[in-house]
């Protein structure tokens, strides 16, 4: 009998102490302290040992500004949108033209007949692209402007970063290319709603755009197709009240270069 | 692409981080705060750390991947390559097992964590082969662990240093941006307590507000800084030229000095704050109950229009580089639970942050990355 009750007392201390481990585990995770109602978050921060005081912090925060009211080119955003989904489909893309809604798939055909007269010139040679740089509006069924749509956009192309240029210049303004090998990524910034991209350089390059919608996005006034090539000469001006990446690449990677489809507002 | 993030989403993310400050300086204050403001000649947090070696150039595998077939595994030399963590930024991600889209990265931005701490004094060498839609980028380079220090006279200009490091546009300080660091950071001297990015004590004599974008604005007359749309701030419990080293060697805390598109800067700490303010009756740093810290602290703010072009940290030939970071002194930690990139479980002391930034708006689909011992 002693022996068992000596075992009863075992038992019994050791619930008891487990009891009081469970209370303690309980207060430290219950309490109302905010620094420990943090640390009780499933982020291991309070937890880890030795904690270095050093702690760095940060926090992003981009501009919250009206967006800009650029022109559209004669275009109406629906028009655009069908004219991208369209482009982007004969590239083999179909995603957008799947989401396109009742307005934009009437003026779908319409977008399709003037996907025929966006120029394209393959890229052969430099001198090529010179020629094709024809400034001023054009009107629909312009004669003389082809209807080769091609293939989008790049060939595969590979850039060795440790000997990659860095022959340019931007500012919110715009951006200039001083030498001709650069590769480079822009944004348009849809507060400010225009960005101009100026080549002074010897050589020729592409912009390819890239966004979740192009109903405002406009190259020279003119619409595009996500992912083509479009012709640097001079100096391009790309316009939009939406967020759109631009792809700066020298024109010998492009395998297909694209003039904006822009429209004689007098006509 | 990625689509930029809301302004909904950034200023929640900002609330969150500075919670975090809280919760981790109240345990850290229990601790061993530092003090170095005003020092300049104080190394970054953890450079020159050895720490426990890892397996360099004796078998461990490099990861972040491999193959097309999303297996990861390993490339480089079999053997030679060191474990990491890799994080990109983007919309997808390659179905490596190291590779982790994280939504603080832009497109085109990649970071390379060893897994352990390189040795001092040695010299890596770095591999990394990716491919954004049909497009390839490939980087090789080397550099040597042998901590990260500063000889700048001014913070401003050890940010430069880097950034000029990168192949990056120097920075130009901005009087908006001196004013708003400047009370901020002399805010937080003042109350003494964790740094953060809030201020809620609106009887402090610096105070301006709780949110750091509308305190950047109050020092700029009530308005956006002309020309920019972009706004990050950065804050240290060290101070001075010290700071910078130690933001540098993160992840997060990296991307706006590092990023093409931050152009102007404003430094500010106890220091700074008690010679601009001398009213405000900023403590110093020895001051009885003083936390002792620094509270250095930046604002910085660009154009998302300006240009990126490929870029990358440690530089080829670079002999400045930490051997080690210590991941739980970042928050939130990059590797590690609460920071949305999906890496567990907290990691403590690991190799020093590899960046490199791509010109692309397209989406890695494949990353084949190795850091070697020569």
């Amino acid at each position: 009998m002693t022996y068992r009750r000596v075992a009863f007392l075992l038992i019994f201390t050791f619930l008891l102490g487990l009891g009081i481990t469970r209370t303690l585990t309980r207060d430290r995770s219950e309490t109302s302290s905010p620094f420990q109602t943090q640390s009780a978050q499933p982020r291991g921060i309070a937890g880890t040992p030795g904690l270095d005081p050093l702690l760095p912090l940060v926090a992003h925060q981009e501009r919250h500004a009206e967006r800009a009211n650029p022109s559209l080119g004669g275009f109406t955003t629906d028009q655009a949108r069908a004219f991208a989904a369209a482009g982007m489909a004969e590239d083999g893309n179909l995603e957008k033209l799947n989401q396109l809604n009742s307005q934009e798939k009437a003026v779908l055909p319409h977008m399709q007949k003037l996907l025929e007269l966006q120029t394209s010139h393959p890229n052969t040679s430099t001198s090529t692209f010179a020629q094709a740089s024809q400034s001023g509006p054009i009107s629909e069924g312009q004669a003389g402007w082809s209807n080769a749509a091609g293939n989008a956009a790049q060939a595969p192309a590979t850039l060795d970063c440790s000997r990659c240029d860095r022959g340019i210049q931007g500012t919110a303004d715009g951006i200039t290319l001083t030498s001709d090998q650069v590769w480079a990524l822009a944004r348009l910034d849809p507060s400010k709603g225009q960005l101009v991209i100026t080549n002074k350089s010897t050589g020729d390059y592409s912009v390819s755009l890239l966004g979740s919608d192009f109903g405002t996005i406009r190259v020279n006034g003119g619409l595009v197709v996500p992912g083509r090539n479009y012709l640097v000469h001079g100096s391009v001006t790309v316009t939009g009240s939406c967020n759109c990446a631009i792809h700066i690449r020298p024109i010998s990677i492009a395998a297909t270069v694209y003039l904006p489809l822009t429209v004689n507002e007098n006509g | 692409m990625t689509t930029p993030t809301s302004f909904r989403t950034t200023y929640l993310r900002h609330a969150l981080i500075a919670s975090l400050s809280m919760t981790v300086l109240g345990i850290a204050a229990c601790g061993s705060g530092s003090s170095s403001s005003g020092s300049s000649s104080a190394s970054s947090g953890t450079s020159g750390s050895t720490g426990t070696s890892s397996a360099a150039g004796t078998g461990a595998t490099s990861t972040g991947s491999a193959s097309a077939s999303g297996t990861g595994g390993t490339s480089g030399p079999a053997g030679t390559g060191l474990a990491t963590w890799i994080l990109i930024g983007g919309s997808t991600k390659p179905s490596y097992s190291n590779v982790y889209l994280d939504p603080e990265l832009n497109s085109g931005e990649i970071f390379i964590l060893p897994q352990s701490p390189l040795n001092s004094n040695t010299s890596y060498h770095v591999t990394v082969n990716v491919t954004c839609g049909s497009e390839t980028f490939n980087n090789t380079w080397s550099f040597t662990t042998n901590g990260l220090t500063s000889s700048s006279a001014t913070a401003i200009d050890a940010i430069n240093s880097l950034r000029a490091d990168c192949g990056e546009a120097l920075l130009t300080a901005n009087s908006a941006l001196l004013t708003s660091t400047g009370k901020h950071a002399g805010y937080q001297a003042i109350e003494n307590g964790n740094i953060t990015h809030g201020e809620t004590n609106a009887s402090d004599p610096l105070f301006v507000n709780n949110d750091f974008s509308l305190r950047i604005s109050t020092a700029n007359g009530g308005s956006w800084i002309s020309g920019t749309n972009i706004e990050d701030e950065d804050i240290a419990s060290t101070g001075g030229v010290p700071s910078i080293p130690q933001l540098w060697n993160t992840v997060y805390h990296r991307l706006p000095m590092m990023r093409s598109a931050t152009t102007i800067v404003g430094f500010g700490d106890r220091t700074s704050a008690q010679s601009s303010y001398p009213s405000a009756n900023v403590p110093s740093s020895s001051a009885a109950g003083s936390t002792g810290w620094g509270y250095g602290t930046l604002d910085f703010a660009g154009n998302s229009s300006i240009p990126v072009i490929a870029s990358q940290w440690p530089a080829n030939h670079d002999t400045n580089v930490p051997s080690s970071f210590d991941n739980s002194t970042e928050s939130p930690h990059p590797i590690g639970y609460g920071n949305a990139n999906g890496t567990t479980p907290n990691a403590g002391l690991i190799g020093p942050p590899i960046h490199e930034t791509l010109p692309t708006a397209n989406d890695f689909t494949t990353i084949t990355v190795s850091v070697t011992t020569p």
